[in-house]
This record gives C-alpha cells, structure tokens and sequence, in this order.
C-alpha cells in the first residue's frame, strides 16, 4: 500500500461533485426509510453499492487519461498503486455506511418505546456494521479488477453487462433445467452484488460461513486479476 | 565515463508484429551526456523512450539503466520524466501536485514544503498560480508545473519528451536553463524533440531516428567534424580588382582550406570542414578585402539530418 495514492485517492473521490451526489442518494433515502419503518434492514448492501460509486474507473479513468505513466515513472509497484485504489475506495464506502448505520440506527433507537426495543437496534447494527466491512471492500475489489481491464468507466459497463448477462443465464438455465449451470449464474451474481449476510452473528440462524469465505474469495479474486491485468498493460501513447 | 543507460538489439513491434516501431536499435548514454533524439512523426521516438522507462515490453533486446532494469525502483527513484503528453491531476492545486509526486519519489518528508516552494519557483509560478487547481493551467503553466516534477529530487535520469512544445519564448529560455544546469549537476538527460535548434543548444549528442533504426549519430558541440555549406553575402557591384569575383573567391578559399562552391550574386557558397573553416574562411575573405555583409550556414547540423537522410522528401 502506498499511502500517497491511498490520500490522494481519497481526496479526489471525496471532491468529485458527481460522486458525492449518488452517494447521498444511496445514503439519504435508506436512513430515511430505516427511521420510517423502525429496520435497519434498508441498510444492507449500501456499502456495496457505495464502493461502485467510489471505485468506478479507480484504473481505467486514469489509464485512458495517461496520468499513469507519469505515477509509474516513479517507485511505484502496480501491486501497491492497485491495493491503494481498493483500500480507498473500499474504505471511503464503508465508512460512508457506517455513518449511515450510525444515523439510522440513532433514528431507529430514538423513536423505539422501550429499553428493549433499543437493544434490538444495536444487536442488529453491529452485524451489520461487520457486512459492511466485509461487503465493501469485496465489491471494491470486484470493481478495481474491472477497471483494470477496461478504459474510463467501462467497468461500469462489464459490472451491469455482468449482472444482466448472468441473470439472463441464470434464467435460461433454470429453463433448461441445467442444476448446475443456474448454480453457477447464481453464485455469480451473489458474487457481482456481494451478496452478504452475517445476521447470524446476532444468534438470528445458523452460521453461513460459505458467504463469507465467498466475500473474501471474491476480494482476492478481484485483486489478483487488476495486478496481474494492470502488470501486463503496456504505458505509452506511442504509435510507431 | 560509464554508461549510465545501454540499449542493446533493441526491437518492439505493434499490433502482433504488423507495425515495427523499433528495429534492432542499440545505443549508449554516457553518465552525464544530454542526449538528444530526433526523427521524423512515426520514427519510433517515443516507442524508444517507453522501452527507456520501462513502459514497453521490448520484443527483443533490452535496456539497462545504470546497469538494472529500467522498471527497477531505485532506477525510477532517481529518474525524473516529462511526458508529450502532459496530463496532470486536473483537481489538485500544483503546490498538491508537487507535494504528491515528492511523496510517491519518496523524497524526505521533512523537506517536503522547501522542495515544492523551490520547485515552483524555479519553474516560474507564483505562489498564486501554485495554489489554483491544475484544471485551470494555461497550456504553458502545465508544462512548466510538469517540467517542476520531473526535477523533483535532482534525478540523475531525466527523460525529457518534446519539454518545449507549448512554452512561450520566456518559457524556452527557462527550459534551456533549467535543462543545462540538470546537466552541469551530472544528470543524464534523454532529448525527444523536433525542436532542432533547441536540442543543437543543449545536446551533447544526438541519434537520428528512422524507421525504428538509428540512423545515425552526431557530437553536437564538439561537432568540429561536421562539414557545412556556409553562405556568404557580398556587398552589390563588387569586383575584384584585375580578375573573375569566382576565380578571386576560389583563391581565398582554397587559403583557407574552404571550397568554392558556387556565386549567384550577391551570395557566394562555400563548404567547410567544421566551425573553425568557417571562422578561417571568413578571416580570409575580409583579409582579401572581400565585402561579406552577412554570413550564415545554409542549415543546420541536424536539419541537415532529416535532409540527408535516407528515403528523406528532399
């Protein structure tokens, strides 16, 4: 990790204009809803969605831009520049749910009537404080390997061509009976959407340690394929 | 002198071979030699640079660089580069900028604040101009906010691809000096440009790229060995006395260890070995009470390049 491109990465998300308005619109209406309907359940999967806003084009913006070449004339491993731009990004997202966990909860627990009630909401929160943890960086994850293997925000694109295109197998699947292939189109979309739940910890079910290895598969997976993409990518605007 | 970068059989190819950018290329730059690179649009300049800095994966041959790869860190921790084209972090403000890329060469924490001051005013932007965002940079202060950069630290390798193209003529004149004084401080320096006037004045040498191969090499200031045509203008009406003007400047010529080439009034050509034929031949024209009003060479060293050269329009 490279702590230069971790602030610097930081900054520039956290003063893109753009970014801060879908992140409010992520953030805003689930704190509202939660303080509506009592549940911190309109919470879950926020910090996925918000590493999409704040990962998109984490690589590919500044490859089809050429500010590259200019950070790898200087001693910076692409393993570290990519483990930066996950780590912001991830972190930029789970802290931004976790404000919202806080202010929904806070709502959630203010217009509870009892004690009890009260309780309720801290046991359901801290579970889903640890999702968002766990959920964050996986998805951050998944969108810097995807940056990494297209140019501006065309990870945005493979992302919904992603989640549609396992849908629509996961569909056809189902129609032809393959078991095995719907299996598959599931688990892909479970692992595109960072699909997560540890309400478990709270002693609601039985463990699903499966999710959660997944979500950390995922991470690793993410990452491997943006270091070894982002290794082999030549740098130069040359054409002859 | 050692090498302090060695290019050896140098070749890279484009779309699965179809376009040979570089063609068994092989080339040494001595520590402290300001190499210059020239060649015409498609030469493979800039393929070359990025092999130099690592960018590019060479299909055959290889580049060291004070003996290690070139994509080694501690070569990149003491090379300092300023790309054509000059895309900076659009939402920083230049003093973050330099501030940024003094963190990621990994320069002393503690001299952070001094450095960029320094920098920035060696470059020419005040501290107003330091503290706007990049994004509203005139084309000329981005380049000199670049050039800041790729100082940074005092590299020892200083890659430098077209430094002046945007610069007003004071920016030049910076440029000039900023590159010279990174010279006389022992830094090697690698030269992209079609400015030839420029990369006269400050190379120490400069390979002739075309078609992916150097085609050739020239020792620019101590290019004594260069022959030249030098055109001499004549005051109107003058002859000499009893004799042809030809004959006259023929004589004087071969006095002075020049050739006559040819009179087409008011201008006599000559052509002379190197700078100090023409400082004698001149000598020797005023001496014989020739009425030279102007004396210039046809074109220069370099020009002289891109005119001879193989396959060239000319």
């Amino acid at each position: 990790m490279n702590a230069a491109l971790f602030v610097a990465f930081l900054s520039q998300r956290a003063t893109s204009p753009i970014r801060i308005a879908l992140a409010a619109l992520v953030t805003l209406p689930g704190i509202a809803i939660a303080a509506f309907s009592g549940s911190l359940a309109a919470l879950a999967g926020s910090a996925g969605f918000l590493a999409l806003v704040f990962g998109a084009g984490a690589i590919g913006q500044e490859v089809s831009s050429g500010v590259l070449q200019l950070t790898f004339a200087r001693p910076v491993t692409r393993s570290s520049y990519v483990f930066s731009r996950w780590l912001a990004a991830g972190t930029m997202a789970v802290a931004l749910a976790w404000i919202q966990l806080a202010a929904g909860a806070a709502l959630v627990a203010a217009h509870a009537t009892s004690g009890a009630t009260a309780g309720a909401v801290a046991a359901a929160a801290w579970p889903l404080a640890l999702e968002h943890v766990v959920q964050g960086y996986a998805l951050a994850a998944v969108i810097v390997g995807l940056s990494a293997l297209a140019g501006g925000l065309g990870d945005v694109a493979l992302y919904v061509l992603g989640i549609f295109g396992a849908q629509i197998l996961k569909g056809y699947a189902t129609f032809r009976q393959w078991a095995g292939m719907e299996r598959f189109a599931d688990e892909l979309i479970g692992t595109l959407q960072g699909r997560l739940s540890l309400a478990w910890l709270a002693g609601t079910g039985p463990p699903h340690l499966a999710d959660l290895v997944a979500a950390l598969s995922t991470t690793a997976l993410g990452l491997a394929l943006a270091v070894i993409v982002l290794n082999r990518k030549e740098l130069s605007y040359a054409s002859g | 002198m050692t090498a302090a970068i060695q290019v050896e059989g140098l070749s890279k190819t484009y779309r699965a071979g179809a376009v040979k950018a570089l063609d068994e290329v092989s080339l040494e730059v001595q520590a402290g030699e300001t190499l210059g690179i020239i060649g015409p649009n498609g030469a493979g300049k800039t393929t070359l640079l990025g092999c130099l800095l690592g960018f590019l994966t060479p299909d055959a041959g290889g580049v060291r660089i004070e003996g290690r790869a070139p994509d080694d860190l501690a070569v990149r921790a003491t090379t300092g580069y300023l790309p054509e084209r000059l895309v900076l972090d659009r939402w920083m403000s230049g003093r973050q900028y330099l501030g940024f890329h003094h963190a990621l060469a990994r320069l002393p924490v503690a001299r952070r604040d001094a450095d960029c001051d320094e920098a920035l005013e060696r470059v020419g932007l005040d501290a107003a101009a330091a503290d706007r965002n990049i994004g509203r940079y005139s084309r000329g202060m981005l380049q000199r906010l670049g050039l800041a950069q790729a100082l940074l630290g005092a590299p020892r390798i200083l890659y430098l691809d077209e430094p002046i193209s945007g610069v007003d003529p004071a920016g030049v004149l910076l440029f000039r000096r900023l590159i010279t004084e990174r010279a006389a401080g022992g830094a090697t320096i690698v030269i992209n440009s079609h400015q030839l006037s420029e990369v006269e004045r400050v190379c120490t040498r400069v390979v002739f790229v075309q078609k992916g191969r150097v085609q050739s090499m020239e020792t620019v200031r101590a290019g004594e060995s260069q022959a030249r045509v030098l055109r001499v203008r004549l005051a109107g009406g003058w002859t000499p006395a009893g004799g042809d003007a030809a004959t006259r400047l023929a004589q004087l010529a071969a006095e002075a260890g020049a050739a006559f080439r040819e009179l087409a009034a008011p201008d006599a050509r000559f052509s002379v070995a190197d700078d100090a034929g023409a400082t004698r031949l001149l000598a020797a024209l005023l001496a014989g009470g020739v009425p030279v009003i102007e004396a210039a060479p046809e074109e220069g060293r370099l020009e002289r390049l891109f005119v001879e050269a193989p396959g060239s329009p000319s």
